[in-house]
């Protein structure tokens, strides 16, 4: 009989479950292996209407043994050009940190980490971060750069990085 | 003369018992007919930094106010101010507090927009409630039985033989289950945030204190319950062998134990520390015992005060993080001190954990520390503890030597230590019969084991010519018009340097070396008052004696820092002048500890005193004479 389940892993399988019965248009999203569910796989498609469009980017994220009161770490596997994304495809997004120490920031509450967050927010804000790229904290220098002075070659890059996702 | 006057009670008590001393001991003669000058008795309420207002030579200085406090008075004083706003706004404590901390305890700013804005307004961007209602009971926790509800943290439901503990605020409708709301503002408190909202992104109310405590009095009660229980059932199995069932239990509810700790460290570091109260008493008594019979007295000594400095040090920690309520005070307190950093400074020393609290100049023309500092005052303070130290540049106490050249002194001679090192080695030989010499003991007063000649350890000359005059030993002999070439010029830096530091390094080595023979005998009075019935104040001029040699004997050191850079060209003879008085009277002192034996220090009493009583004059003397050398430009501090 194997012991009982802790916190983390109990809601891990509960959004889980969420997830298969109503699934998300665009998001598939669920843990590598049975055993370990603090590792997942995810796939995104990209946003119509931006040159993302109908790419299909694998995802790893990690969650940490305290989720869900700490945030889960979320990395791109396919290569990705994007203003928020590092070269490592660490993605670098508001709700993935942890709320602010600043008393301030409280305001902005919902676009940060709370125990209430979930996986499906987290993929679903990924989803609109590549549709709307967030130029004033980018965690790529260069692909911001190229994003606001040279549209078209940003949008060239892609399309080939979507291509290859399909190969 | 200072304005503020007032007696310190210790100083009251310390004088009583030396005039007793005197009115009983009709031998008793004093050196130094100033010594019972009134200036001397005289203390002040609030403390003050050294220099008083206005020195011997007239010239005006300045001073700080200040209070060594602790975390838990900051706390105390934050409350008051709440309280004070509630008085005027009529809105209650929890809601002052919050809105205090949004605006960082600025009232003024604080009751602007009040009066300002609409109370509904100001009330929702606060993360307050517009119709708060108050907190009473235990009516935020609630055992839900209905099956339907779900806790959106954790996704665990009541069952039916099980109901779940679950916690709302006062003024919205989200409950969780009790653990996860533990859990969450424990991790708020591990990050120290202060404004903790409810986890419902949408809701934003801050949680108010008054809930915060139900919340802590909850897990509080829930961790005494747990280790009862815990605690029950080791003794069961100890007694009863278990059965193959049982063996299966207890496996699996060990497993499970593991995973909760994996889960949250901060719990179960809680959980256990209450448990560990106990056993700490207890752990620490058996040392204690085994201090009074212990065979090696001077290593357990030597720390003896460090230890006892690190045991509270450890239980006020424990007190802090006993419960979340206690955790988040403290982290309110200190956000406050390191928010407000000019007036609150942390004790430097280590495993101090005392503050100091600035309270403006008693000057009115310098306002802030750097004109302080500018005006080469030195803001010495002294903690809770004793510790004295620096407030502007957060080193030992330095005092007569101003902060930026106590800085170039020190840097100084850490760049020149290997040469400094190499010359001022540990022994010296004897100037009479050649044998060397280790000094081990603080007295400058040496007495050759080999041919019985007594010399002086600074200038190695017969210590006859020091007993009736000035130490001319350490007056520097300037002949400026002698250095001609450069090389002869640097040769001649490089000696006055080594003078002075071999006065610093020797009045260095002097200091450490009293301190360690008087924290030996502080052990063994200690001993002395458990035997006989010597009160504890009536050893307490020994220590204030212990004190005052400690303290000159730093400020003598410094004070030959100072004379380094010194510009040449002044005239200093009235500065040496004192500082050879310090250096006369100090060595005297020393000797007295020194040849003291422990059985005969209450004897001894009126001597201390007298003697302590003139270190100290001249101690204030050295002082003002610097600062007052300095502050009217009669000595230039040139060298860089």
């Amino acid at each position: 009989m194997s012991s009982r389940p802790s916190t983390a892993q109990r809601r891990l399988l509960k959004e889980y479950r969420e997830l298969l019965r109503e699934p998300t248009d665009g998001i598939v999203a669920g843990p590598v292996d049975e055993n370990n569910l603090f590792k997942w796989n995810c796939l995104l498609v990209g946003p119509p209407g931006t040159p993302y469009e109908n790419g299909v980017f694998r995802a790893t994220m990690t969650f940490p043994k305290d989720y869900p009161l700490s945030p889960p770490k979320l990395k791109f596997d396919s290569p990705i050009l994007h203003p928020n994304i590092y070269n490592d495809g660490t993605v670098c997004i508001s709700i993935l940190h942890p709320a602010g120490e600043d008393p301030m920031m409280y305001e902005s509450a919902d676009e940060r980490w709370g125990p209430l967050q979930s996986i499906e927010k987290i993929l679903l804000s990924v989803c609109s971060m590549l549709a709307e790229p967030n130029p004033n904290s980018p965690a790529n220098v260069d692909a911001a750069k190229l994003w606001r002075d040279n549209r078209e070659a940003f949008d060239e890059i892609i399309r080939k990085q979507v291509v290859k996702t399909l190969l | 003369m200072s304005d503020v006057e007032g007696d310190d009670p210790e100083e009251e008590e310390y004088d009583e018992s030396f005039e007793d001393s005197y009115a009983e001991d009709s031998e008793f003669e004093y050196e130094d007919e100033e010594y019972l000058d009134e200036d001397n008795m005289e203390k002040v309420e609030v403390e003050y930094t050294y220099p008083t207002s206005e020195t011997k030579m007239g010239t005006l200085t300045h001073r700080m106010k200040y209070e060594p406090v602790d975390v838990e008075d900051v706390q105390r004083s934050l409350e008051e101010k709440v309280k004070q706003l509630d008085t005027i706004l009529q809105i209650g404590t929890d809601e002052c507090r919050i809105l205090l901390m949004r605006y960082n305890w600025n009232d003024d700013k604080l009751l602007e927009d009040f009066t300002n804005e609409s109370l509904d307004k100001f009330f929702e961007g606060s993360g307050l409630s517009k119709n708060s209602k108050p907190v009473g009971g235990w009516d935020l926790i609630e055992q839900k039985t209905d099956e339907s509800f779900e806790c959106h943290i954790c996704f665990s439901s009541p069952s039916k033989d099980q109901p779940l503990a679950v916690f709302r605020l006062g003024n919205c409708d989200h409950p969780f289950c009790i653990r996860c709301y533990v859990k969450y503002i424990q991790e708020a408190n591990a990050n120290s945030r202060l404004l903790i909202p409810c986890p419902e992104a949408d809701c934003g109310l801050i949680i108010r204190l008054s809930e915060l405590q139900q919340l802590s009095d909850y897990g509080w009660k829930e961790r005494e319950r747990a280790r009862e229980e815990k605690r029950k059932e080791t003794e069961k199995q100890s007694r009863v062998p278990l059965t193959e069932e049982e063996i299966r239990q207890k496996y699996q509810r060990d497993q499970i134990e593991a995973e909760l700790s994996e889960f949250s460290d901060l719990e179960i570091g809680e959980g256990e520390t209450g448990e560990n109260e106990e056993e700490k008493k207890v752990k620490v008594e058996p040392k204690n015992k085994a201090d009074d019979t212990d065979e090696d007295p001077e290593a357990k000594l030597f720390n003896f005060q460090e230890r006892i400095l690190v045991q509270e040090r450890e239980e006020r920690e424990r007190r802090r993080n006993q419960t979340l309520l206690s955790k988040y005070w403290f982290n309110v307190a200190s956000k406050y001190c390191s928010k407000h950093c000019k007036s609150f400074k942390n004790c430097p020393f280590p495993d101090c954990d005392s503050l100091i609290m600035q309270q403006g100049f008693d000057s009115n023309v310098v306002a802030t520390l750097e004109e302080f500092t500018k005006r080469q005052l030195i803001p010495t303070v002294q903690c809770s503890h004793k510790h004295e130290f620096c407030y502007s540049c957060l080193k030992g106490d330095h005092s007569p030597c101003p902060c930026s050249i106590a800085e170039k002194w020190e840097k100084k001679c850490k760049d020149d230590t290997e040469t400094a090192h190499w010359i001022t080695a540990n022994t010296k030989d004897c100037p009479e019969c050649s044998m060397p010499i280790e000094k081990n003991g603080g007295c400058n007063h040496m007495q050759c084991r080999n041919c019985n000649y007594e010399f002086c350890w600074v200038c190695l000359k017969d210590w006859a010519c020091h007993n009736n005059s000035y130490f001319n030993c350490t007056k520097y002999v300037e002949d400026i018009g002698e250095a001609k070439t450069a090389q002869e010029k640097s040769r001649k830096s490089l000696e006055r340097y080594l003078f002075y530091f071999r006065l610093f390094d020797n009045q260095r080595s002097s200091l450490s070396k009293d301190r360690e023979l008087l924290e030996q005998f502080e052990g063994k009075i200690q001993e002395m008052q458990k035997k006989s019935s010597v009160s504890w104040i009536e050893t307490l001029f020994y220590r204030e004696s212990v004190d005052v040699l400690l303290q000159a004997r730093r400020e003598l050191m410094w004070s030959y820092a100072i004379m380094y850079y010194i510009d040449p060209k002044c005239p200093k003879q009235l500065v040496e002048g004192v500082q050879c008085t310090l250096s006369h009277q100090v060595e005297k002192l020393s000797r007295l500890f020194a040849d003291t034996e422990v059985n005969a220090v209450l004897q001894q009493k009126a001597k201390f005193l007298n003697y302590s009583n003139t270190v100290k004059k001249s101690r204030d003397l050295l002082r003002e004479t610097y600062l007052d050398c300095i502050a009217n430009g009669v000595v230039k501090l040139t060298r860089k």
